[in-house]
């Protein structure tokens, strides 16, 4: 038997009112972070985008931020939805910090949301995380300094690792090698121009710093000494230990070639290859190989490819062409880097001075005045460091779809 | 017409303007019109009072006939150039404050741009007039410093007609993110009108980390090339610490010397358009007199 209950529609109107009253009461009550959670829950994306830059523009606490989602996820039906949309919410907030010490407490406390939530969100959600520590330039929350120094000092137990911890969850997903591949790059910086040591020079210089072992003055290999790896581990023989610097330097040249061949793995791939083929002609150029960095270029839009990418493997190659003095080759690259990223400072003001040399310095002028038109265009070249923007941009807009 | 710019001047009009001066043609009727800066000292005071008759000007080792000199009467385009890759973002609260004081030196017929420097280079005043400037500061900062693409920024403008423009750039010399390399910065340098000026400001701690930068794009403070870049302009490079370290008073300083330099204006006879032009300026029996002013320009 069914019972209807009729009520009298005034009563409907005021219980309703009244709903509705103590509805806006709480939501005014709710705090900055509830208001982000819930305008991400229900899909208003303009004001949630323009709500969370002005709160990741302020010093962000993560505690009260954790507190304040912890309340609302307690105070909702589906508490798993609610989990997963606070967890998206810290990865979209990490993202745009503008302090980044926040940042990996944020992605623990989004990572311990991610309980339950379906492979693809999660696989979505890493890529994110590892996307926006790379931005930020946090190889340390991406891969433990041990990955790749194994003579690394004890690492703090905080270590993240989350290259590894994805890995572990998506063994082949080729975004999280890369990533890591790109940590490992990063880890194995180094500054200034290097110096390719050939074989030869590498015994020279072994013997003179052995002829210098008598208490006189050594020879130091110079910090900046790159050599192939036979070199380095000969270098790091027990017998060369007490030699100055070798260490350093040959293990420099060791790490190196291990990012080169982690880049080569990845060429295999073709959703990444091309990002990889990019790096793999950086890292021959750190280790003093411009003729090997040339022919990866070369090839490196072989495959498909992002505008980061596209801009970066044309402006090196101008890069290139300008050493050798191919000036009209220098200018067709650089054209054609600013066709992918028009705008980017980089490449307009390394074209520029070559159309002045050529007596167009109106077009010279135009390029400068574009480059700075505001907002400024995000130059490749310049975050090179923190990965192509568009794997985070991409895990971002995949998990606010998947979530609606 | 654009009388900053060393642009085309049909021949009629160099007739004109230069009635019976001209030699023959032994060049294609092309002409230049020429403007230099140039700053005539007696020791460290301005030699006030020259004519076109007091001053000789070679293009390439050919005399020419100045048509105009101007004197202190000229309005001032000037673009300052501030390196903000080492500051905090409350120090760039300051900028607004401090571009105010710079339009105190200017006059209302003269304008200001200004550029600030990190990562990138960003517009914070484009050129105005300095009684309609507003700043706008930047919101973010990056750690790194593209100096030699502010300065090819600032030297990349189109003049005005009846103005000079002066740039001044208050930076440590650092650079590790520009497009521009230094070698390209003083062919820039060669090619425009404004006088360069750089303050040396002291070393900021450089980002250490090497994390984010692109091996090509490392580069450590190198002064020389824009020492020769303000060299070729005919300016010069300054210490911030000949002014007490007080930036404010040493752009005051770059400009009131900059205002009483000359403006020289010659129309190019008897050389060769193309290439690059060495320029010489001397005067008529005072050898005790000093010139500062551009070494010369790229004729296209």
């Amino acid at each position: 038997m069914t019972t209807t209950l009729r009520l009298p529609v005034t009563l409907v109107l005021t219980l309703t009112t009244a709903l509705a009253l103590v509805a806006g009461a709480s939501a005014q009550r709710r705090s900055e972070p509830e208001e982000l959670l819930a305008l991400y829950d229900r899909g208003v994306y303009e004001l949630f985008d323009e709500r969370l830059r002005a709160f990741a523009a302020a010093p962000t606490s993560v505690e009260t931020f954790t507190r304040a989602a912890d309340r609302w996820m307690g105070s909702g039906f589906s508490s798993t939805r609610r989990r997963l949309v606070a967890a998206a919410v810290t990865v979209e907030l990490a993202a745009v910090l503008s302090n980044w010490s926040a940042g990996p407490a944020l992605m623990d406390a989004g990572r311990g949301w991610l309980s339950g939530s379906a492979a693809d969100w999660a696989r979505q959600w890493y890529r994110a995380a590892i996307g926006a520590a790379l931005a930020h330039g946090d190889t340390d929350l991406v891969l433990a300094l041990r990955d790749v120094q194994a003579d690394a000092p004890r690492i703090m137990p905080s270590y993240r690792e989350y290259a590894n911890l994805a890995l572990r969850q998506f063994p082949d997903d080729p975004s999280f090698m890369l990533f890591k591949a790109i940590a490992f790059e990063l880890k194995s910086a180094t500054g200034g121009s290097a110096q390719w040591f050939d074989r030869d020079a590498i015994d020279r210089h072994v013997k003179s710093l052995k002829r210098g072992r008598d208490g006189r003055p050594t020879v130091q290999l110079p910090a900046n000494a790159r050599m192939d790896v036979a070199s380095a581990e000969r270098l790091l023989r027990p017998d060369m230990a007490d030699l100055p610097d070798v260490e350093f330097v040959a293990g420099i040249s060791l790490r190196l070639w291990r990012v080169v061949n982690m880049f080569q793995d990845l060429q295999r791939n073709r959703v990444v290859a091309a990002e990889a083929t990019l790096r793999l002609a950086v890292t021959y150029e750190r280790l003093a190989r411009p003729d090997l960095a040339s022919l990866e270029l070369a090839r490196a839009l072989d495959s498909p490819a992002s505008p980061f990418v596209t801009y970066s493997v044309h402006f090196l190659r101008g890069r290139t062409f300008e050493r050798a003095d191919r000036l009209d080759d220098a200018e067709a690259a650089y054209r054609k880097a600013l066709g992918a990223v028009p705008n980017a400072q980089a490449a307009s003001f390394a074209l520029a001075p070559l159309l002045v040399a050529s007596a167009r310095r109106l077009e010279a002028e135009s390029l400068a005045a574009g480059a700075l038109r505001f907002p400024l265009t995000p130059d490749p070249m310049k975050i090179y460091g923190g990965g192509d923007p568009s794997h985070m941009d991409d895990a971002l807009a995949r998990m606010r779809q998947e979530l609606q | 017409m654009k009388c900053c710019v060393p642009g085309l001047v049909c021949a009629a009009l160099v007739s004109t303007t230069v009635s019976g001066q001209v030699p023959p043609p032994t060049f294609r009727s092309e002409a230049r019109l020429v403007t230099v800066n140039a700053s005539i000292q007696l020791g460290r005071r301005p030699l006030l009072g020259l004519t076109a008759a007091d001053l000789v000007v070679l293009d390439n080792g050919v005399q020419q006939t100045v048509v105009r000199v101007d004197y202190a009467t000229v309005p001032l385009d000037v673009t300052v150039i501030v390196d903000v890759s080492e500051s905090s973002l409350s120090a760039l609260k300051g900028i607004e404050r401090d571009a105010a004081r710079v339009t105190s030196f200017l006059r209302p017929t003269d304008r200001l741009r200004v550029l600030a420097v990190d990562t990138y280079v960003h517009e914070l005043v484009p050129m105005s007039p300095v009684r309609t400037m507003t700043v706008q500061s930047p919101t973010t900062i990056g750690g790194w410093s593209a100096v030699h693409d502010s300065i090819a920024a600032a030297l990349l403008v189109p003049a005005e007609p009846d103005c000079r423009q002066l740039v001044v750039a208050l930076t440590d010399g650092g650079d590790n993110t520009s497009g521009t390399s230094p070698e390209q910065l003083v062919n820039i340098a060669r090619a425009t009108d404004s006088a360069l000026v750089i303050v040396h400001t002291r070393l900021g701690p450089r980002s250490s980390g090497v994390t984010n930068r692109l091996p090509y794009l490392i580069g450590q403070p190198d002064l020389r090339a824009l020492e020769e870049a303000a060299r070729v302009t005919g300016g010069e490079v300054f210490r911030e610490s000949a002014f007490g370290n007080n930036r404010i008073e040493a752009v005051e300083h770059v400009i009131e010397e900059f205002r009483q330099s000359y403006v020289l204006r010659y129309v190019t006879t008897g050389v060769e358009p193309k290439g690059w032009h060495d320029i010489e300026v001397r005067i008529k029996g005072r050898p005790d007199a000093s010139v500062r002013a551009r070494r010369g320009y790229f004729g296209g």
